[in-house]
């Protein structure tokens, strides 16, 4: 084979790219292209009803040829309008698969720290960002290109007044825009946190009903300061409303009426049809720019909320590239014994890490760290000090901020994630571990391989019975291949403890990470699982509190 | 892919003509408009005139080039546009009523009486200007021919 044809653009990949692979760039083309042949044909005929009484009588055949070029000008605008709702539509679906992959590509540890109220309002906002923002954004284009050329034209024809004010009264436009940008980004921000404080409330048991008319201040206080927000985005609503259209019209009446005080006679001059252009073109094309700023800002709004949605989509694709890439080049040392004596398993120099979404509160800094092959470590601290955010950075399920991590001395994206996983391994926290719906081996040997060899069925017997999981496979009737889970035989506590640890085990990791896996075993049941942890695992990291 | 007949045929019942036969009738009667306008439409050839002047008795005497002179003839309508005034719509229409090669001069008569013309209050014998004699009136598709040589100069 010579090469290979890519068919499809990962979603989280240059977006541009993306309409480009889609074939969308062309509707967008083509709408432009039929947009100005539409506008110049309205500028032809608006020079074809002058010169026909340029002669001081009607001249019917140029004044029907005005009238013939207007209406040649109806489709091209209805076909530049087609192609741009066209693009929109097919944009919208790249966006919605860029969405759904940074969806799946989320953090789970960041996730968890967020409320159901969040993900309802990533939900709300990202329809309207669909729905509305890339529909109105190139309409705004549309919209604005017309203006741009009237007032380039007005610069050329040296009507430097009107000119003037046309680019005086964008700037305004935009900065209206702007500021009702803002606005929307706050209420937005304010809507979220109440959706989410409600919707855990309810998850709390503590709506109003169920606290039986108990009235809470702080409901009130929120509701207000909504109120007050939400009137304060309608005021600037109504200005741009307003103000954008009507000001034109007043401020071309000002400069037409000042130019009659100071220079009579000049509008009888050549750019009369300039500013006839510039007069009808301006008050309906602000007048539509004020129609649809409102959801410009609604939909910019939007996008800033499902911003780490989007950041998840692209830094996955930038993961899949470089993964991809070492995937062919490196070639991981297999071997334990390849590795020198005085070369750290792994190596942390100057970690940097905080949750994204979470408030981001840093929970390592400056963090360093070696762990030698066959060191026994154990790591105690506080109930939030950062001790399962580490194993999770050392087992690559999330990626420092900044700093240095070296697994034999090499990184990640240069090792392969799955290599690193399968060097690394742990027995989470007991509330993020599960024992599936299947047989006991397969809880077992899941993370191993799964159809099992007999071997490792012979191994995993041998660790449980190391555990003190012998007499529990004596008593299931199936032993090793009984169903265990929801539906089949249920694990005491201190068994599912121990399976989790087996399971780690198993994996023949260079290094294992047991997070407070020991914590619901008695001492005679935890002296014995400790002593066949030390005696398996090649490295052990033991994470326990104080 | 294959398809089952029921959903061709609730396709078949769905799709509808109206607006691609809407399109049709519109492209149509453009079409036709356009056509029309090719060969019915009447463009007027201007003659316009190096120099002009106003005479006290109701009459222009203005200087052509012998060129537009030949196509000038007695009855033609022409326009009289006053040179102090800027704006083209203002004009009084005339009538040619005299041609002379010999001096590259043409006699045209006003065709409306002076004093009805509250624009032009300040006319008066000599004033100067410009006039534009309608030699012909041809229909644009002759134009198009002619432009593009396969009719001959008239």
């Amino acid at each position: 084979m010579r090469g290979c044809r890519l068919l499809r653009l990962t979603p989280g990949t240059n977006f541009w790219s993306q309409i480009k692979q889609a074939g969308l760039d062309k509707f967008l083309a083509y709408s432009t292209v039929y947009q100005a042949i539409s506008y110049g044909a309205l500028l032809v005929c608006v020079e074809l009803v002058k010169r026909s009484t340029a002669t001081g009588e009607v001249a019917w055949s140029t004044l029907t040829a005005a009238l013939l070029t207007l209406l040649a000008a109806i489709p091209f605008y209805s076909l530049a309008t087609w192609l741009g709702f066209v693009f929109n539509y097919g944009t919208s679906v790249l966006v919605k698969q860029r969405l759904f992959y940074g969806v799946l590509n989320l953090d789970i540890d960041e996730l968890q720290l967020q409320g159901i109220g969040q993900f309802l309002s990533w939900l709300i906002e990202s329809e309207t960002r669909q729905e509305v923002g890339l529909t109105r954004a190139v309409l705004v284009t549309l919209a604005a290109i017309p203006l741009i050329v009237i007032n380039l034209a007005l610069f050329i024809g040296g009507d430097i007044l009107i000119g003037s004010l046309m680019l005086f009264w964008l700037g305004v436009t935009t900065w209206l825009g702007y500021r009702l940008c803002q606005r929307c980004i706050t209420l937005n921000a304010h809507h979220t946190e109440m959706i989410t404080a409600l919707l855990e409330r309810i998850r709390g048991h503590q709506t109003r009903l169920v606290q039986e008319n108990k009235w809470h201040e702080a409901d009130d206080r929120e509701v207000a300061d909504y109120l007050t927000l939400a009137q304060d985005y309608d005021r600037q609503n109504l200005i741009v409303w307003v103000l954008i259209p009507y000001g034109w019209i007043i401020l071309m009446l000002l400069g037409i009426s000042s130019d009659f005080v100071i220079q009579p006679g000049m509008s009888e001059g050549g750019g009369f049809e300039l500013r006839f252009l510039a007069f009808v073109f301006g008050s309906f094309q602000f007048q539509f720019l004020a129609l649809v700023i409102p959801d410009i800002a609604r939909a910019y709004a939007a996008w800033r909320l499902i911003d780490p949605i989007q950041r998840a989509a692209i830094q996955r694709s930038t993961q899949a590239r470089a993964g991809s890439a070492s995937n062919e080049e490196i070639e991981v040392p297999q071997d334990d014994l390849l590795l020198p004596q005085n070369v750290p398993l792994i190596e942390g120099r100057g970690l940097n890490f905080r949750y994204r979404i979470g408030g981001g509160r840093p929970i390592l800094t400056g963090a360093n760290l070696s762990i030698y092959r066959g060191d026994r470590l154990l790591l105690e601290g506080p109930s939030g000090g950062g001790k399962s955010t580490l194993a999770s950075l050392l087992i690559g399920l999330q990626t420092p901020e900044s700093g240095l991590l070296l697994l034999r001395g090499l990184d990640r994206p240069t090792i392969n994630e799955q290599v690193w996983r399968q060097r690394v391994v742990a027995a989470p926290q007991f509330h993020e571990n599960h024992v599936l719906n299947a047989s006991f081996a397969f809880n077992l040997l899941m993370g191993r391989r799964w159809p099992a060899w007999s071997t490792d069925l012979v191994e995993a017997e041998e660790i449980c019975r190391e555990l003190g999981l012998g007499p529990l496979l004596e008593r299931m009737p199936l032993g090793i291949h009984q169903l265990v889970g929801d539906q089949g035989w249920r694990l005491s506590h201190g068994e599912r403890s121990r399976v989790y640890i087996a399971r780690a085990l198993l994996q023949k990791a260079d290094l294992v990470i047991l997070d407070e896996s020991f914590a619901s075993l008695d001492p005679e049941n935890m002296q014995v699982a400790l002593e066949c942890v030390l005696r398996r695992a090649p490295t052990l990291l033991v994470i326990a509190h104080p | 892919m294959k398809i089952k007949f029921s959903r061709s045929v609730r396709s078949i019942q769905a799709d509808n003509l109206a607006p691609v036969l809407v399109g049709i009738a519109f492209f149509t009667l453009l079409m036709v408009g356009w056509t029309l306008w090719l060969f019915l439409a009447q463009i007027p050839t201007y003659a316009t005139s190096t120099a002009a002047v106003y005479k006290q008795e109701g009459y222009i005497i203005a200087q052509f080039p012998a060129a537009n002179l030949d196509s000038t003839r007695r009855g033609q309508p022409a326009r009289f546009q006053l040179a102090t005034i800027k704006s083209e719509t203002k004009t009084i229409p005339l009538v040619v009523s005299d041609v002379d090669p010999a001096n590259g001069q043409v006699r045209l008569i006003l065709q409306v009486d002076i004093d009805d013309i509250d624009d032009f209050i300040g006319l008066q014998g000599g004033t100067m200007g410009e006039v534009k004699v309608t030699v012909k009136q041809d229909s644009p598709i002759l134009f198009v021919l002619r432009a593009a040589g396969l009719w001959p100069d008239a």
